[in-house]
């Protein structure tokens, strides 16, 4: 099967697709720049994917618990630097093998260095649930065979990040982010590397209540 | 906002159900993936091919610890799927099988007993007419006799291929036995006398019983891959030589980027396998064996003695001309040619 042939897969191609769509349209929906202060939750979208190949879909949010330093141009809620929380919900896909679960919280730091680029480092803990594709058959004390859908095993996943990104406005940002992680108690070895690339964007969803604002614009 | 990023994350769901559909299929071409789960291991099987013709040749990796889909694409692999469906199994602890175990579980008899849950497992999902091959490269015919000879096992397959499979209780000797072997066939014939004159006085100085030392291991290593190699360099077809090809032909999409290798110290203990004479005669089943003459590291030695002891009515032993260690690679359409008329002989 040469590289790359995507002709028994139809599903994986509309998996990327889709993805790719949601991504841009939600660019497309927050290109307008405001001003008008309002209540928002950041969220935060991004394509994610396992060793740059195999393709998934991470979405999380960001809770500021410290932010420091001067305010730059016009924006009153602008502070360069901060430390925050990052709850996140993840999976990808190992096309015909395996899809991943990822649940995972991430304590960040952020500086801002120039014409609103960032740069992010945090670290994070996570439980991976590995999803075997296709039924499962487990033998049991019996000789007998147990078919089972949906198998998976769990593995704790403790990680570190780095991600570089630019402020689009004062709703919108995108990055670029990779994660080193270690998947742990993997068959007999204590801890196997994996890397994940993610390419996505930071929006900040305005919320009913208008009027003072909560947000901390990236 | 939150509605239409609900809309995608549902929409990205569905297509990842619907890509997973776990009924089995039976057409001329088909691709899919099955685990066995046993003893703390989950363990994929890639199913390729003809799964209508309810034939399955179950590959079992050599190394262990190289992931079964290493072969996958090279055109052996894809001749054999076009009339069987080739099953690539990833043994515990290698490719992509995953889980939580001792290294204590990596044992034969838990081996022996995964390979055994797998074959159960064909039958449970493709029907109980299903017929079944092993095809055990190198280690993998070691585990494919290690099979056999367990109790009633063999009754559940339709006949066996040893690629290179190993069986001996002392490597070095047989390896060495087989270099003087083929040294005194070239002096007979006159060719490069005094390179294997120098082949012959190393090799018959090697202590052949006790092991050697490292240092030793690697000037005797040198010889091999340096001296011999030029030597013989021109009788081998290309491809591999003394090692395996590289697959050029690796599906990412599915593989990645493997580290999940059989941790060596296991990997030295099950080396230590081997099987005598009274062994090797409770196997009863079908057997092609396919060594590669120019192969140092699984001589033909090996095959012919297992060859000599089997029970089986129905044997064959092929030395094949212009290979090393890896003879489907090397000699694809003769290997091809022998495997089929073998399965078709007994499926």
């Amino acid at each position: 099967m040469p590289f790359l042939m995507f002709h028994h897969t139809s599903h994986f191609k509309s998996l990327a697709y889709i993805g790719l769509f949601g991504l841009l349209f939600s660019i497309k929906s927050l290109a307008q720049d405001s001003s008008q202060p309002v209540k928002t939750i950041p969220i935060v979208v991004s394509y994610f994917s396992h060793e740059y190949i195999h393709p998934g879909l991470k979405l999380g949010t960001e809770h500021v618990i410290h932010q420091w330093g001067k305010a730059k141009n016009s924006n009153r809620h602008y502070k360069p630097n901060r430390i925050s929380l990052h709850p996140q919900l993840a999976f990808n896909v190992h096309y015909e093998n395996h899809s991943v679960w990822i649940a995972n919280l991430e304590l960040s730091v952020q500086h801002q260095l120039f014409l609103g680029w960032h740069l992010a480092y945090s670290l994070g803990i996570g439980n991976l649930r590995h999803l075997n594709w296709g039924t499962t058959y487990e033998l049991q004390d019996d000789g007998s065979l147990e078919a089972k859908r949906w198998a998976s095993r769990s593995y704790f996943l403790p990680n570190v990040n780095a991600e570089i990104g630019k402020r689009i406005n004062s709703k919108c940002s995108a990055f670029s982010k990779i994660t080193a992680a270690a998947r742990t108690n993997y068959n007999t070895i204590p801890i196997l590397p994996q890397v994940y690339w993610e390419i996505g964007i930071k929006i900040h969803v305005p919320t009913k209540s208008k009027g003072s604002s909560t947000s901390k614009p990236a | 906002m939150f509605k239409a990023l609900l809309f995608v994350a549902s929409l990205m769901l569905c297509s990842l159900y619907i890509s997973c559909d776990h009924s089995p299929k039976f057409s001329e071409w088909e691709e899919e993936t099955f685990y066995v789960r046993n003893g703390g291991s989950d363990m994929p099987a890639f199913v390729r091919g003809n799964t209508a013709s309810k034939t399955f040749v179950v590959y079992l990796e050599g190394g262990p610890g190289f992931g079964s889909l290493s072969v996958e694409g090279h055109p052996f692999a894809n001749d054999l799927e076009k009339d069987y469906a080739m099953i690539y199994w990833d043994q515990r602890h290698t490719g992509n099988a995953h889980g939580h175990f001792n290294k204590e579980a990596i044992n034969i008899n838990t081996l022996v007993q995964d390979l055994d849950a797998l074959v159960k497992t064909i039958k449970l999902r493709y029907g109980d007419d299903s017929s079944i091959f092993l095809m055990g490269a190198s280690w993998g015919g070691r585990l494919a006799l290690s099979y056999l000879v367990t109790g009633q096992l063999q009754e559940d397959i339709q006949g066996w291929i040893s690629v290179a499979g190993v069986n001996t209780d002392n490597d070095y000797k047989d390896r060495n036995e087989w270099v003087l072997n083929l040294a005194a066939e070239e002096i007979n014939k006159g060719k490069q006398l005094e390179a294997w004159q120098e082949i012959v006085s190393y090799f018959s100085a090697l202590d052949t019983i006790n092991n050697l030392s490292p240092e030793e291991r690697a000037v005797r290593q040198n010889y091999i891959s340096q001296i011999l190699h030029e030597l013989i360099i021109d009788y081998i077809h290309p491809g591999t030589l003394l090692s395996r090809e590289t697959s050029n032909a690796h599906d990412f999409r599915v593989n990645g980027w493997n580290f999940n290798n059989c941790p060596l110290s296991a990997r030295d203990s099950l080396q230590q396998i081997y099987y005598g004479p009274e062994d090797l005669s409770i196997i009863k089943s079908p057997t092609l064996l396919i060594y590669g003459k120019y192969d140092f590291v699984v001589p033909g030695i090996q095959g012919q003695a297992i060859y000599d002891h089997l029970s089986s009515d129905s044997k064959y032993f092929k030395l094949y001309e212009h290979s090393g260690h890896g003879p489907m690679y090397t000699e694809a359409e003769l290997f091809v040619s022998d495997v089929t008329s073998f399965i078709d002989l007994h499926k």
